[in-house]
């Protein structure tokens, strides 16, 4: 899986180059491709998604993911941090109960909680992803700081490192790898979860996917959800070699 | 160096340690054994406080280890374990500069002294520089571990069974270095393992352990020759007892200097039981003696070997 490129091969073979070109070619060039959308769809009145442009609704949407995986990642990997510390270790089985929990809640139901409370907008959005994101990271970060043999730990405590530097010289950097891992589940999911936020009223890709459904127009569908899974498939790729890059020394 | 007051370490109810008192003088070589259970591992430990202890008293350059902070204590001891512990995500030269970089030494000063290190402990030799542990042998892996604990010129080297996982071609190899980095640096070494041979080899003093007692210290001779008690007796060996001794002393404490003897002469640095041996192929009762440039020195008589 990982490791596949990184370094070898030319630079212009990289496929996450290729992909990212495509992402923006067509969010930038997609009104050039209305009169294929016409053709496709010869009964629609208006074959092309127009309120916003589609460099807007992908902006809109990469921030949302952004934020809210952040938010995910700091509180993720801080509660993660925290329960394999001796400190923390009473505090394990309630934050990956509560974690679970807010895995468990259907991204739409924690929208529609979040309304009431917060009203419209951006911000129930960014709180249910944030919430629904957390899950992997803390399993991850938890699994990972785990894994660190335990005669490496010896060696660094013997050697005269403080809990602080071991965790962020040896436990964090051996971890990474299963972290970003989880960081990558996450942040797919987001990508996805982040098209349902615009029925609560946030601009994102989701946009012309909701309208479409709402209005059965086929083709606003289609070019919501085209371009939401082209950019998740960048964003995985960009992962996976960022992955490959943390486990170079593993090779050879 | 290093002493221990009547000090005590209780796991679950058992006394791990029980009232031990010894003292390690600077630039020996102490070797910590005892069948397992005995607590030695637990004391080398409580030594770097990786354990704390439960009462007692261990000092460390006439201080106690209680009242130094933990972390400043363990930066003046190196620490090598059985396993080497070393960091798998950073090449030998980030490893071996471990704690140098900790100490925050210059870039140039800890440049110095990592070429110093692989040099000492012939990995430069092997290209072993800029690779990953797990791209190494347990032998190298080893010498990695014992050059990263020696990085910051430490008052002693903590040793916790470190050739215990090698194999036996391997064990004797690095003890050979070991032996020679112990007379060329003159450190202050305490060493734990369960191999009375390797002990009997390496130590210049031997501290047996059994169930956290102290059953008996002194130089290898000592516990050969008159041994306190039969579980020492049986511990350092029954069988072959002055085989044993002979595999202790060389050649040089008992040549009579001066005298030359024909056929080629064995190095002075050299066993007795080598010696000996040498005499049995050759059937013959005296051996020449060299010194390391080769000069003859002297003449070993089977007589001076017998004689105490």
């Amino acid at each position: 899986m990982s490791g596949r490129r990184a370094g070898k091969g030319p630079a212009w073979a990289n496929p996450l180059l290729w992909t990212g070109a495509a992402f923006v070619a067509l969010v930038v060039g997609m009104p050039a491709l209305k009169p294929l959308f016409a053709a496709l769809f010869p009964y629609l009145e208006r074959p092309l998604y127009t309120q916003e442009s589609f460099v807007a609704l992908a902006v809109a949407h990469v921030e949302l993911v952004a934020a809210s995986s952040a938010v995910s990642v700091l509180v993720g990997v801080a509660a993660g941090v925290f329960v394999t510390q001796p400190a923390g270790v009473d505090f394990r089985g309630l934050v990956e109960t509560l974690v679970a929990i807010g895995q468990t809640f259907p991204p739409v139901a924690v929208l529609a909680m979040a309304v009431p409370v917060i009203g419209f907008g951006m911000w129930p959005a960014l709180i249910a992803l944030a919430l629904y994101g957390l899950l992997p990271i803390v399993e991850n970060t938890v699994a990972g700081l785990e894994a660190v043999p335990a005669a490496v730990r010896e060696a660094g405590r013997g050697l005269g490192m403080s809990r602080i530097g071991l965790l962020y010289r040896v436990d964090l950097p051996l971890a990474a790898p299963v972290i970003v891992a989880g960081i990558r589940t996450s942040v797919i999911i987001n990508i996805g979860t982040a098209a349902i936020a615009s029925t609560v009223g946030a601009t994102t890709l989701g946009t012309p996917i909701i309208l479409g459904l709402n209005g059965a127009n086929v083709a606003y569908v289609l070019q919501g959800a085209v371009v939401v899974g082209l950019l998740a498939i960048v964003v995985d790729l960009g992962f996976e070699q960022f992955t490959a890059r943390l486990q170079r020394w593993k090779r050879g | 160096m290093i002493s221990f007051d009547s000090v005590s370490k209780n796991f679950g109810g058992a006394n791990v340690v029980d009232r031990l008192s010894f003292t390690v003088e600077a630039g020996e070589f102490a070797v910590l054994i005892g069948p397992s259970g005995s607590g030695k591992s637990t004391t080398l430990k409580m030594i770097n406080r990786l354990i704390d202890r439960d009462a007692g008293v261990i000092r460390f350059d006439g201080q106690d280890v209680q009242a130094v902070a933990v972390e400043a204590l363990r930066r003046r001891m190196g620490y090598v374990i059985q396993s080497g512990g070393l960091f798998p995500n950073w090449t030998v030269e980030r490893n071996i500069a471990a704690v140098p970089s900790l100490l925050r030494w210059s870039r140039a000063r800890i440049a110095e002294r990592v070429e110093a290190l692989l040099h000492l402990l012939r990995l430069d030799e092997e290209g072993c520089r800029g690779r990953y542990p797990h791209q190494l042998s347990g032998g190298q892996q080893q010498r990695v571990g014992v050059a990263r604990a020696l990085a910051a010129d430490p008052d002693v080297l903590l040793m916790d069974e470190p050739f215990g996982a090698l194999d036996p071609i391997t064990r004797e190899a690095l003890q050979v270095e070991i032996a020679r980095i112990h007379a060329e640096t003159g450190k202050t070494i305490v060493f734990v393992t369960h191999d009375m041979q390797e002990a009997l080899k390496l130590a210049s003093r031997i501290v047996i352990l059994d169930h956290g007692r102290l059953v008996q210290v002194g130089t290898p001779i000592e516990l050969l020759t008159a041994p306190a008690n039969d579980f020492v007796r049986e511990f350092v060996g029954q069988d072959d007892p002055g085989g044993r001794l002979l595999a202790i002393e060389t050649v040089a404490q008992r040549v009579r200097a001066g005298e030359v003897a024909p056929g080629p002469p064995i190095a002075a640095s050299a066993t007795l039981r080598q010696a000996l041996s040498a005499m049995i192929v050759r059937h013959e009762d005296r051996i020449g003696v060299a010194d390391p440039a080769g000069r003859p020195i002297g003449t070993l008589y089977l007589a001076d070997i017998v004689r105490r």
